[in-house]
């Protein structure tokens, strides 16, 4: 044991140094999500564990601490030699997924989670992780010959479909920006922009096909839109006091409660009227409590997150594989983000994406927590001078 | 171009792309502000705050000596919100642990939920009370609401039932005093600025607004318990002995129209109004019109001893006891023969009563009777009073003005014969009866005093004396000898009218009454008793009186200053009251009983009220009279002639007192 942590250590000096900015940024994320996530699951407690806050809190840093852990891990491996059981990751999540989906079967309802040991886990999200990573090692093989159809894009297809096919019909959105995350991959790995424009338009079809089929994912986009769009909808869903676009209002009452600069930490009152608003408006919470200011700064993170992966890490990565996959995770990491923010104010229909590093939520947070990790591995190689 | 540059200006592609949609972001969030901002802050400080109102406590209702008859007391409502997390588990316990608690079935509360009009809250008892509730609460079944109201309590059950009324399920007055008062009595409920969350649940506001609710008003009344008990025990007993259907008796002070006592038999218990019929909540006294009988012809007498028409030693043929009018008999109980018009009224003579009125023009009987208040509601302070009903002579039929003159073709409730024997009592003046005497702020400051409101003068004090003298024969030796109380004169005048059912009049739907005053010439209380429908009996002087009789003695122990005057009365052999067997001793001994203990029961002798006299030598049954009425408490050790007194003659008065005699 001793040894080891001495090899790490070893280890952890030998390397190059990471990428400032993307550590702090993701310290002080999570030091916000902390204090956010405390005043915000006072409601949630109240109802849940008779106003035990702290117990919410304690089990959030646990998380928030695990995924700074597995961050700094992750930032320890070569991404290349991640790489090289990429595929057999990947494999294992859809063998998960694969269990998750029989299990809900066998209950009768949509499963998303596995227990083990007490321990919920979510293996959509593990999913993306290893989909974004098989398919960055994919595009670097197919350098050679990256504009032919059958041969490059295919491939890709094919293993994007697969998990998009067990992800995706009840999780859309994670799949969506799944989805999202290798179209940019993809892009900057010089496929076709015709491939990908088709790609991307059979998704659409694809996404509108489900969002008919299912009632209440139509009426999140009638309530977002404001028109009876579909006859399959059940008007009164829309209209409903609980419902998407009661949930809607409330963010946004929350940003024009908040004001420039917020109306003080933990004095939020829109937590007691949005759902879950430890997770899927944290982000209103936090434009409730420090206002105007306060959103401004998280998205400035993201922002920041953005242009260091682009900029920094993804142009200065030491092979391709390494600007594919810097790519790949940036893009889903900020997209999270951006649609989280989007939601909360009124930009996007109601999905129940989390706000990475933020939010209250076990599996999301380490998934970000490894991806980031990934990212300052990359960040590490970099070749400032190789030009 | 090579592949790395080509990547590298992809990556400015997919940047560039994604940094536009923080701007986008930036930009809604400002319209957010700019646009909608005032509108959504101003729903979102609404629903987030509410306004609880803080229930005002009722008034209490109190007798004339602050004794509490209505008050409040905190009662629980039980709810439920059945959607709440872990409910369903104990579901079917709780539903059996309920039933168990409030004596009612399991199945009426499941059913109750089930069928329940809103999805997240149903009511399913009312009214727990403070142990009740902690037992409900120690189950700790989630989702159990428990809301605090104030309930009514009627402290002393069916006392004075009818005179107080009773309050529905929220508290607003549905009857009696806490109908015609409730404006009052309510007070005005304040509220509390909470905050609310999305469940509706309410949490405290620090420094949020609260307005005081305004306590309701406490009334005090003219009406004393213990003589009300008094008052309701003797009717009820007397109308049990008569096998009566019914009965109805209010006192009232004549000379302030403040009414001492009112009660009715069937009567109810306020505190489950609702389990009784309407028959048992009527308030007769001041609802039922009937016709009065004898009680009515000292109208006619004061219409024509004002007026001149006779006067009260004029000689009235009354002939062999029936006279025919307009075709048709009137009859007497017996035939009187020529008798003076004093004895008439004594008597209750229905042919001489007629024969008198025959002489009085029409429109002075009808004025005499409407003056005296029958025409109106006497505007007592209670909700629902009928008005009498005295025809105009311009719609007398021929046999009307005999007719009325002894009390048929005339309707009146009790609280207007009573009223208007007041008037002849203190001298002819018509007074308002009222209940209550002053209303309290619930800190006890008194805000409004009831003043004795005078209607108008009636008769003229030398009429009114020539009746209170006609009316005193009555019960000195006419038909009301039953009514007559030992060393005290009483006016007054029976009354048997017979009740119309199906349109003819009947025998077995009598009305026997007695309505009269003590003292005669002093007087302090006047007392009306009516009993319907009595089986053992049917005049008023043997059905009514007595109960007069009773509730009149009782209630001589409360009244000090009657009682004293009775004892100096009994003391003095050339009063009419001596052939009291307790004042039998005559008062040659009066000096000798000083210095030793005589052997014959002598008088009480009082010089100064204020102190104890001397009871030695005199009969116990007369110390305790006079004890009693001073509120001493006595402890007798033998009976006959008192012999040894616990406290010393001429000390000053003390709480008990111990008599001993042989």
């Amino acid at each position: 044991m001793l040894k080891l942590i001495a090899a790490l250590r070893d280890r952890f000096y030998a390397l190059p140094p990471a990428n400032k900015y993307v550590t702090w940024t993701v310290l002080v994320l999570s030091a916000v999500g902390v204090v956010a996530v405390y005043s915000a699951i006072t409601f949630f407690a109240d109802v849940n564990s008779g106003g035990n806050t702290e117990l919410f809190l304690l089990r959030h840093v646990l998380r928030v601490g695990i995924a700074l852990l597995a961050m700094f891990a992750m930032s320890l491996v070569d991404y290349r030699l991640l790489a090289r059981y990429s595929r057999v990751l990947l494999v294992g999540a859809l063998g998960l997924l694969l269990v998750v989906k029989l299990m809900g079967l066998v209950t009768e309802g949509p499963a998303r989670w596995i227990r083990v040991g007490g321990v919920g886990f979510q293996p959509s999200d593990l999913a993306r992780v290893a989909l974004l990573l098989y398919v960055g090692v994919l595009l670097t093989k197919k350098q050679e010959y990256i504009k032919s159809f059958s041969r490059s894009f295919l491939p890709v297809l094919v293993w994007v479909g697969a998990t998009v096919l067990l992800v995706g019909l009840e999780d859309l959105s994670t799949s969506a920006v799944m989805v999202m995350g290798v179209i940019a991959m993809c892009f900057v790995a010089r496929v076709s922009a015709t491939q990908i424009s088709t790609l991307a338009l059979l998704g659409l079809v694809m996404a509108a096909g489900l969002i008919l089929a299912e009632p209440h994912r139509a009426a999140r986009v009638e309530s977002f839109v404001g028109v009876d769009l579909f006859d399959t909808t059940d008007a009164e869903y829309v209209l409903d006091e609980q419902g998407e676009g009661y949930q809607a209002r409330q963010a946004r009452i929350a940003f024009a409660m908040g004001g420039l600069t917020g109306v003080g930490p933990g004095k939020s009152t829109q937590r007691d009227f949005l759902p879950t608003p430890y997770n899927d408006f944290i982000f209103a919470i936090v434009a409730e409590e420090y206002g105007l200011l306060g959103a401004l700064g998280l998205l400035f993170a993201f922002g920041l997150l953005l242009f260091q992966g682009f900029l920094r890490i993804a142009r200065n990565a030491p092979d391709p594989l390494g600007a594919f996959l810097a790519t790949g995770f940036t893009t889903l990491i900020v997209l999270y983000g951006f649609i989280h923010a989007g939601v909360s104010c009124g930009l996007l229909p109601v999905t129940g994406l989390p706000l990475p590093f933020v939010s209250y939520g076990g599996t999301s947070m380490l998934a970000n927590g490894v991806m980031a990790g990934i990212l300052l591995n990359i960040s590490r190689q970099t070749s400032t001078d190789a030009k | 171009m090579n592949a790395r540059d080509a990547i590298h200006i992809r990556i400015y592609v997919v940047l560039t792309l994604l940094g536009l949609v923080p701007l986008v972001i930036v930009a809604r969030i400002a319209f957010i502000h700019l646009a909608e901002g005032d509108e959504l802050r101003a729903q979102g400080q609404q629903q987030a705050r509410s306004e609880q109102t803080i229930p005002a406590m009722r008034g209490a209702i109190l007798d004339r000596n602050g004794h509490a008859l209505a008050i409040n007391t905190a009662e629980y409502d039980l709810g439920l919100d059945p959607t709440i997390d872990g409910f369903a588990e104990q579901a079917e316990r709780f539903y059996a642990a309920l039933g168990e608690l409030t004596g009612r079935s399991a199945d009426r509360y499941r059913q109750r939920v089930r069928t329940r009009a809103s999805s997240q809250y149903v009511m399913l008892v009312r009214g727990l009370n403070e142990e009740q509730r902690s037992t409900v609460e120690r189950w700790d079944v989630p989702g159990l609401i428990v809301t605090p109201r104030f309930a009514r309590t009627y402290s002393h059950g069916t006392t004075a039932a009818h005179v107080l009324g009773h309050v529905g399920s929220d508290g607003q007055g549905l009857a009696g005093l806490e109908l015609r008062y409730d404006e009052y009595l309510t007070g005005t409920p304040g509220s509390r600025a909470v905050k609310r969350d999305r469940r509706g649940r309410i949490k405290a506001m620090v420094g949020g607004r609260e307005v005081p609710p305004e306590q309701g008003q406490s009334l005090v009344l003219t009406i004393d318990r213990m003589r009300q008990v008094a008052l309701e025990d003797e009717l009820q007993r007397g109308v049990e002995a008569q096998g009566a259907s019914w009965g109805t008796a209010i006192a009232m002070d004549p000379n302030t129209g403040a009414v001492l006592a009112m009660a009715n038999t069937p009567t109810y218990n306020p505190n489950r109004a609702a389990a009784y019929s309407e028959r048992q909540r009527r308030n007769r006294a001041i609802t039922d019109r009937f016709e009065p009988g004898s009680t009515f012809k000292f109208v006619t007498a004061a219409a024509a001893l004002e007026r001149d028409y006779v006067s009260l030693s004029d000689t009235i043929d009354t002939g062999d006891g029936w006279a025919v009018y307009s075709g048709y008999t009137m009859r007497d109980i017996s035939a009187y023969g020529a008798i003076p018009f004093r004895e008439v009224l004594s008597k209750s003579s229905n042919v001489g009563t007629a024969e008198v009125a025959q002489r009085i023009e029409p429109g002075i009987l009808y004025q005499y009777a409407r003056n005296f208040g029958f025409t109106q509601p006497t505007w007592i302070d209670l909700p629902g009073e009928a008005t009498g009903v005295v025809r105009r002579p311009s719609e007398w039929s021929r046999t009307t003005r005999t007719s009325m003159s002894i009390g048929y073709e005339v309707a009146v409730t009790p609280i207007q014969l009573l009223t208007a024997y007041s008037a002849v009592a203190n001298g002819g003046t018509l007074l308002q009866p009222y209940l209550v005497d002053e209303r309290r702020n619930y800190r006890g400051k008194t805000l409004w005093t009831a003043r004795p409101d005078t209607v108008r003068r009636v008769i003229t004090r030398e009429t009114s004396r020539q009746l209170t003298d006609a009316l005193q024969d009555v019960v000195e030796d006419g038909t009301a000898t039953a009514a007559g109380i030992a060393s005290l004169p009483v006016a007054g005048k029976t009354g048997t009218a017979l009740a119309t059912e199906n349109g003819s009049y009947v025998r077995s739907q009598t009305r026997a009454s007695f309505v009269g005053w003590f003292p005669a010439d002093d007087p302090a209380v006047a007392l009306l008793v009516l009993v319907g429908a009595p089986r053992n009996g049917m005049y008023g002087g043997d059905v009514a009186a007595p109960i007069f009789n009773r509730i009149a003695e009782r209630w001589l122990t409360t009244l000090p200053e009657v009682s004293n005057r009775m004892m100096q009365a009994a003391r003095r052999p050339d009063t009419n009251e001596a052939d009291d067997p307790g004042s039998a001793a005559t008062a040659s001994d009066a000096s000798s009983s000083e210095s030793a203990p005589p052997v014959a029961a002598a008088t009480l002798q009082v010089d100064d009220p204020t102190v104890l006299p001397d009871f030695r030598g005199v009969s116990t049954r007369r110390a305790v009279h006079w004890l009693d009425a001073k509120g001493i408490q006595v402890t007798l050790e033998g009976r006959g002639t008192v012999v040894q007194q616990s406290v010393a003659p001429g000390a000053a008065l003390p709480n008990a007192l111990t008599l001993t005699s042989e």
